[in-house]
């Protein structure tokens, strides 16, 4: 039964992956001084084997505490690093002119990908995720201007540039918000 | 209750949408006793209540965490005789002002609707 409890234990610690590392632990060591007390009190190998069979499942678990926590530091900061690299590849500056496509599909993941971050993280790290794309895309954009002598920059082309960049900002804080107005309220 | 003594499927969802509303004060009254560990909290919880709210520890620790990150209590580890350490959780300054308001607006509910139910002819 000691075998079940701990892989139970592993597989709740695996499903809270993302979370901050001493909010998991503090976590798992409660449920597992739980479940100890449980199979103590319990006074027939019938009433144990109910307490393991009877404990949640443990994606359920740890989306009620992801919930609550949200990811941990870490991880909100590798999302929003990769946010960064997905906006910089999208500028279509970076590829040859028959290429654009390729710039409007990276810009398609990059939208997507903030908005999952929104989604995942909340509204803040959405929004900060959602910046710092599109701050990116811009810089990009500027230093390949700046560098470059083929490009005669169009003030309709940058204002352009600045406003699509804009749909980043708005798709990371957006989907946090809308995640926070219909996620049901748990308790 | 239905006819064979056993509660109705209708009579469950009643049941769950009521305890769901009232675990949080349940959870600061309990507490404002003194410290307890999610264990204690259950067994206590299931015997003051003659076993109607018997909580699953999927229920009891993420609402323990949601009523401490929201400042209502705090807790600690503490480790007693060999044993693993434990959680013990206890009301904050905030959790005692917080049971006070709740408890004033569970009363005003309990008889706002007994006021409606009592009149009722079945």
């Amino acid at each position: 039964m000691k075998d079940q409890v701990d892989e139970y234990l592993t597989r709740v610690d695996m499903a809270m992956w993302g979370m901050d590392k001493e909010a998991r632990k503090g976590i798992v060591s409660e449920l597992g001084t739980h479940i100890e007390d449980s199979m103590a009190d319990a006074s027939t190998p019938e009433a144990k084997e109910k307490v393991f069979t009877e404990l949640e499942a443990p994606k359920t678990l740890a989306r009620s505490y992801k919930a609550i926590y949200g990811y941990g530091r870490t991880f909100n900061i590798l999302l929003i690093m990769d946010c960064i690299v997905m906006g910089i590849f999208s500028v279509p500056l970076l590829y040859p002119e028959n290429w654009e496509i390729l710039a409007s599909i990276l810009f398609a993941g990059a939208v997507a990908e903030v908005g999952l971050v929104g989604y995942m993280s909340g509204n803040k790290i959405g929004l900060t995720a959602g910046i710092s794309s599109a701050v990116a895309r811009i810089l990009t954009f500027i230093l390949i201007y700046i560098l470059s002598d083929n490009y005669i920059l169009r003030t309709d082309d940058a204002l352009a540039f600045v406003i699509v960049s804009m749909v980043l900002v708005i798709v990371g804080y957006g989907m946090g918000m809308a995640k926070e107005r219909w996620q049901p309220e748990e308790l | 209750m239905a006819k064979d003594g056993k509660a109705s499927v209708k009579s469950v969802e009643w049941s769950r949408e009521l305890k769901k509303g009232s675990l949080q004060v349940c959870l600061l009254a309990l507490l404002s006793n003194g410290r307890r560990y999610g264990f204690q909290i259950i067994k206590e919880l299931k015997e003051r209540t003659n076993e109607y709210i018997d909580l699953k520890e999927g229920t009891l620790y993420p609402a323990l965490h949601r009523l401490e990150k929201a400042g209502l209590l705090k807790s600690e580890w503490v480790t007693e005789g060999t044993g693993n350490p434990r959680k013990y959780y206890s009301l904050t300054p905030e959790g005692k002002k917080g049971l006070k308001e709740a408890i004033e607006a569970w009363e005003t509910m309990v008889d706002s609707c007994n006021n409606v139910i009592k009149g009722v002819k079945l």
